[in-house]
């Protein structure tokens, strides 16, 4: 059995209303993506391959799910437009639908399930055509083989229903009935330490906080003195709670910041924007004393020190790599064998790009060979470096596209460099693993040990034999 | 904004017509025109129709009139709060301190209201 997910931008139109920064297919219940549940039911359907049609950009969706590994099966993306209906879809993604089974989710809603009971032997016997529908979403089964019905009659399908979505206050009242009553039913992205209390990684509680269940709270929390959260309180990633505010039957999205002494009762919180559902009012607050949203500044960025250090050693390399980059850049200019290139990048996770010119060259030749080792294609970049933009080692630049966006957002460490680790590695690290490679050793970095390994990109840089050398090859 | 005596059975009350925004850039202006009625009157009424933002700061200054308007034993009535700026008042309990009214007019009328203006001054 295959799946196929048909999610359109028009049905989270209410979303992108109050919440217009925040990507509507990852618009979430108790922290977890409404995608993670429709992938959840699938996979308890029996399926193992699974299809997101969207007439929205799929990047932030891919940065999350990536293939579908993690679930153990295949995800992939597809492109429709806001007009096709399911025929039309169907059609333009024929050689993934025909010739199986297909679960069709198709819409914005909420799926109820129950992870313990088994819908895969159900889905295989169930006839075609609706399973059933809400207001805004229906889910159908597609079968272009005979269909057998059983020949007996099987006991009753597990549980599952549709709950529409169409307003902020659907997903609040979603949010706080998943928590009250069916937490159990599905695997919330949180440890259950004890009774209807569900705690993230890194969470901050202070002692004379208070939590009272049921409560969901999520990755990298504080919570600080005499607050009080709970009961019915969904916590989202990222949230600061500060003293003496009490925060229930709420539900605080990502990156929220919540100042002291308020008091949040049925009300929903995303960065400065505060929502009451229940009388569809909003208003947004750029008031560091009430709400505001949390922009989450990288290790590099919070410690000068080390700028100052990698501007420090940059300036060094500038100073002593002058006379050879004015030399070789000179020679290999005549031959024709010194190119600029130009290209933008992302500067750092909140979003702003750099424009990097450098430089290009074969290492053919003498002075191709020498200005390789000495790393002169990266020295029109040391500037930069010294100017605090960039790293001196670092990750790697990734072009300003909007996937590398996404990849940037969900990962918490991105610190580009105009060297990177990778390059300090005695052994070639394949594409996929540099990201790894690099992240293993800026979880470790210090002053210290970026010098250890500058010191060690330029000796590989030495032994090794590079044909074509470019500053800002990624 | 603007500041305005009238006179009422219950004696004279002014009124404020806040309007746009009230935040860190003109609640100093509602502090300083309010200690100028000050003298003349200790009650009021906040003529909120026209606001549609307030922040922290805005919410400072309107807290301080009210603490002054009580020490003159006055009060400050508030008229035609728009939802959202309610929200804000809800979200800093400065609701309790407040009495809320639909208009201008049932505002002013609640000052002949003993039973209210001991509700908001207990």
């Amino acid at each position: 059995m295959k799946t196929l997910l048909i999610i359109k931008a028009n049905t989270f139109a209410w979303l992108q209303a109050v919440f217009p920064d925040r990507t509507p297919l990852m618009a979430s219940v108790c922290n977890k993506p409404l995608m993670e549940y429709l992938l959840d039911f699938a996979i308890m359907c029996g399926s193992r391959h699974i299809r997101l049609a969207t007439d929205m950009s799929p990047a932030k969706v891919e940065a999350v799910f990536g293939d579908g590994g993690r679930w153990g099966v295949e995800l992939t993306y597809a492109l429709i437009r806001e007009s096709d209906d399911l025929a039309a879809v169907l059609l333009k993604n024929s050689r993934y639908c025909f010739g199986s089974r297909l679960l069709v989710m198709e819409g914005c809603f909420f799926l109820r399930y129950d992870k313990q009971r088994d819908y895969a032997s159900f889905m295989k016997t169930a006839a075609p055509g609706e399973l059933m529908s809400c207001a805004t979403g229906r889910i159908l089964i597609h079968d272009d083989t005979p269909f057998q019905p059983a020949l007996e009659a099987d006991e009753s399908p597990p549980p599952m229903a549709l709950t529409h979505l169409q307003s902020i206050g659907d997903l609040y009242r979603q949010s706080l009935r998943v928590l009250e009553h069916d937490a159990h039913q599905y695997v919330l992205p949180s440890y259950n330490t004890e009774g209807d209390v569900y705690l993230g990684r890194n969470v901050m509680i202070a002692r004379s906080a208070r939590i009272e269940p049921p409560v969901i709270i999520g990755d990298h929390v504080q919570i600080h003195k005499k607050a009080v959260v709970g009961p019915n309180a969904v916590i989202g990633r990222n949230v600061i709670i500060n003293a003496h505010s009490q925060v229930r039957r709420s539900v605080i999205l990502d990156k929220t910041y919540v100042g002291d002494h308020l008091v949040l009762d049925q009300k929903m919180v995303g960065g400065c924007q505060l929502v009451d559902p229940s009388k569809d009012t909003m208003v947004k607050l750029e008031d560091a004393h009430l709400l505001s949203s949390i922009q989450i500044l990288q290790g590099w960025e919070r410690n000068r020190f080390q700028r100052l250090g990698h501007g420090a050693l940059a300036a060094f390399l500038w100073v002593c790599l002058a006379i050879p980059y004015v030399v070789l850049s000179f020679a290999l200019k005549l031959r024709g064998q010194w190119r600029r290139k130009e290209e933008t990048y992302w500067a750092n996770r909140r979003g702003r790009t750099t424009r990097l010119a450098g430089v290009s060259f074969n290492s053919s030749g003498l002075c191709g060979r020498i200005a390789a080792r000495l790393a002169l294609d990266r020295y029109p970049l040391l500037g930069r470096v010294i100017l605090g933009d960039l790293a001196l080692i670092g990750t790697r630049l990734l072009t300003s596209t909007v996937a590398n966006r996404a990849i940037i957002e969900m990962d918490a460490s991105y610190r580009p460099g105009i060297f990177n680790y990778v390059e300090a590695e005695n052994w070639p690290v394949p594409e996929p693993d540099q990201d790894i490679i690099n992240n293993f050793h800026l979880a470790r970095q210090t002053l210290f040990y970026d010098l250890v390994m500058m010191a060690k990109v330029f000796l590989n840089k030495l032994n090794k034999e590079t044909a074509l050398c470019e500053s800002i090859s990624k | 904004m603007q500041f305005q005596i009238q006179s009422s059975s219950y004696g004279p009350i002014g009124i404020a017509a806040l309007s746009g925004r009230l935040d860190a850039a003109n609640s100093y202006q509602l502090r300083r025109q309010f200690d100028r009625c000050l003298r003349t009157t200790g009650k009021f009424v906040f003529d909120c129709q026209d606001l549609n933002f307030i922040d922290s700061s805005g919410l400072g200054a309107l807290v301080t009139c009210l603490r002054k308007a009580f020490d003159a034993a006055g009060d400050i009535r508030l008229a035609g709060v728009a939802p959202k700026v309610r929200l804000v008042f809800e979200l800093t309990q400065a609701e309790k301190l407040f009495t809320f009214f639909t208009n201008t007019d049932q505002a002013l009328a609640s000052f002949n209201d003993r039973s209210i203006k001991l509700e908001a001054t207990s």
